[in-house]
């Protein structure tokens, strides 16, 4: 089990790489599919100043992780992309896996999975968790289009993998997420774009219910319980976004986390562990790091279950955030 | 030829689709304003409102509303009695409820053996599609909205909509991926008949279908827009304490379909759709503009068809 850390400079890679990253992967956006499309139109789930500024800096990235041994993988996981996009992203694989030494490409429009294996065979395809590979018949189908890992989904809960495992067999490693940064729908199924911050962030929104059938009345109990369910939602997306976008008072991140379920995840085979925030700032990805290696190591040295979880919980140092048990990926 | 289509999430809301257009008991304000607008600038675009040929059936957002078997049967026999074409709309599905989906298909798939003609299934999940394409070769796959992959955020499409807005940014807002030549050789390799689409804000943009054989049947969603769906219900376990809350819910006692939340920004007062929110999904609802300038829309294409849905669609 790797631990994959994310990357947003070439400056990180030496802390990353001594603190015990496996594997690394970030994000590029050309100046010209910039120019062509505007600052609008997204080439991967980030921004586009949230990745490196130039394939200089990604070569360069690439040529420091190398000499740890350590890959560095690249997000092109737009939802989709419409025919004219096709030539920059194609000409942008192929130079990156020729030239600049890129591991592998997270990728999760199926158009590009396909030209990808025609036009560039060399090129690497992990299937990102944007593809929603959520049931043995999606990993059927990315195994067929020939992908070398699959990141499953926020969603998908331990007791799900061993399916998805046995569907996807040997040759295919499968990828979680294991810290920093939810999402309240199926990332897959939200359409719409954090250009305009997130849609599910709670601060834009007042929620009003009323009856789905008109012909009904709500009682007073029941809008009693409408109005807590609007409250406890209300917590859990700000638990999913950060815990309101904080840092603790000791400089750790905030927000969801898996944790506690490293253990299992372990025992399901799970190939590599994915932390979350390319375009945080470099202490919250050290910090992260930092949190993520000390359980897996601690789980590698065979540490039972229980112990492991009280480690866990006691580096949160969050008792309160952990007790609500809305922080958690894994419940 | 326009193709008329009602879809209905329930067993119990089939009988909506022999006269769409009148109101009914069960309806919310909101249903019932949508309608009146949809049915007005249905007559001003095609005269006068007619009986639907086909019905879809079941929910595209939510895997906790799959029917049982014994109810997909029932909703079948009934559009074959009454003369409605019958689509299955599936919704995506993790392990449980995909084993469940698959053996409705295999049902419908057997059912088309029998009587030679085929069945539609609206795929909103590409774990389905490949299910279908390896395994149920009777069945006619539509591709649904949710793999259909245009951005849907009412707080900023409308930006999209006008020329002041970049061209070729404009131009991907409003273009499915899907028709990519790459993406249409993947998916030509399935039993795929036809194409979904939100009818968007910012307008959709379909290119011909030279590719194929035959034109794909390009179907419009009227009058609710998705703009989000996932797996933490936003009514489910409402009996339960906090900290069970806001996922998917195999003992689901289908709250979502006696509770809605309007969501209402505080933020984007330029936004020009209103937002509701029933169980995992968001959708924004239609303007009469947007109605309007739809069905203009959807007589320029090649195989269209109108799909209308009475109810919020979960």
């Amino acid at each position: 089990m790797k631990i994959l850390a994310p990357l947003g400079s070439a400056d990180e890679v030496e802390m990353l790489a001594e603190n015990g990253a496996e594997e690394l992967y970030c994000g590029i956006t050309p100046m010209e599919w910039i120019h062509k499309y505007s600052p609008g139109v997204w080439i991967n789930r980030r921004n586009p100043f949230a990745g490196l500024p130039s394939l200089k800096e990604l070569k360069r990235a690439v040529d420091l992780a190398g000499r740890y041994g350590i890959p560095v993988f690249l997000t092109l996981n737009a939802p989709a992309y419409v025919e004219g996009q096709y030539p920059m992203l194609l000409e942008l694989i192929s130079h990156c896996t020729d030239e600049i030494g890129v591991g592998a490409f997270i990728v999760s429009d199926i158009g590009l999975m396909v030209a990808m294996k025609e036009r560039c065979p060399q090129a690497t395809i992990h299937v990102s968790s944007v593809a929603a590979p959520i049931n043995p018949g999606s990993i059927a189908l990315y195994k067929q289009l020939q992908a070398e890992r699959i990141v499953l989904p926020r969603s998908v809960q331990p007791s799900e993998i061993p399916a998805l495992r046995a569907a996807a067999g040997d040759g295919i490693e499968l990828e979680v997420f294991v810290l920093n940064d939810g999402c309240v729908y199926e990332e897959s199924f939200c359409l719409t774009t954090h250009s305009a911050g997130a849609f599910c962030s709670q601060a834009q929104w007042d929620y009003e219910y009323f009856p789905a059938d008109g012909d009904q009345r709500l009682s007073a109990a029941e809008q009693a319980k409408l109005a807590q369910q609007v409250q406890d939602y209300r917590e859990f997306v700000w638990f999913v976004n950060d815990c309101g976008c904080q840092v603790a008072q000791d400089g750790l991140p905030l927000g969801p986390c898996g944790l506690c379920a490293i253990p299992k995840l372990y025992q399901l085979g799970v190939d590599s562990l994915k932390i979350v925030g390319r375009e945080g700032a470099p202490y919250r990805k050290l910090a992260s790091l930092q949190l993520v290696r000390t359980v897996v190591d601690q789980v590698k040295a065979e540490a039972s279950e229980a112990a492991v979880i009280k480690t866990a919980k006691k580096l949160r140092n969050q008792p309160q955030f952990c007790d609500a048990g809305l922080m958690c990926y894994y419940r | 030829m326009v193709e008329f289509a009602v879809s209905v999430q329930s067993f119990r809301d089939l009988c909506l689709a022999e006269e769409p257009w009148l109101p009914f008991s069960r309806q919310n304000p909101m249903e019932a304003e949508l309608q009146e607008v949809f049915f007005q600038e249905w007559a001003a675009a095609f005269a006068k409102p007619k009986r639907p040929e086909r019905i879809y059936f079941g929910s595209e957002f939510c895997q906790y509303r799959l029917p049982p078997l014994s109810l997909v049967k029932k909703a079948l026999a009934y559009c074959r009695e009454s003369g409605f074409a019958f689509t299955f709309a599936t919704p995506y599905a993790h392990r449980e409820k995909f084993t469940q989906l698959v053996s409705i298909l295999a049902y419908l798939d057997g059912a088309a053996a029998s009587t030679g003609e085929r069945v539609e299934v609206v795929v909103n999940d590409w774990g389905v599609y490949h299910h279908i394409q390896t395994h149920l070769p009777r069945l006619d796959v539509v591709i649904g909205r949710l793999l259909n992959k245009t951005i849907r955020d009412p707080r900023v499409a409308h930006y999209y909509a006008n020329d002041k807005a970049p061209e070729e940014g404009r131009k991907f807002f409003q273009r499915t991926g899907l028709l990519s030549a790459w993406f249409q050789t993947f998916l030509q390799r399935g039993n795929v008949v036809g194409l979904d689409f939100d009818e968007l804000i910012q307008g959709n943009e379909v290119p011909s279908m030279k590719e194929w054989e035959a034109p794909l049947l390009t179907s419009f969603h009227f009058p609710f827009g998705c703009v989000a769906s996932g797996s933490a219900c936003m009514v489910g376990f409402m009996e339960t304490a906090k900290a069970g809350k806001f996922r998917g819910d195999p003992k689901c006692k289908q709250e979502c379909q006696r509770y809605v939340y309007e969501l209402k920004n505080r933020q984007h007062s330029d936004m020009q759709t209103r937002i509701v929110q029933k169980g995992t999904t968001a959708f924004y609802a239609h303007t009469r503009e947007l109605v309007r300038s739809g069905l203009r829309g959807v007589q320029a294409v090649e195989r269209p068809r109108v799909v209308y849905s009475p109810r919020i669609p979960v």
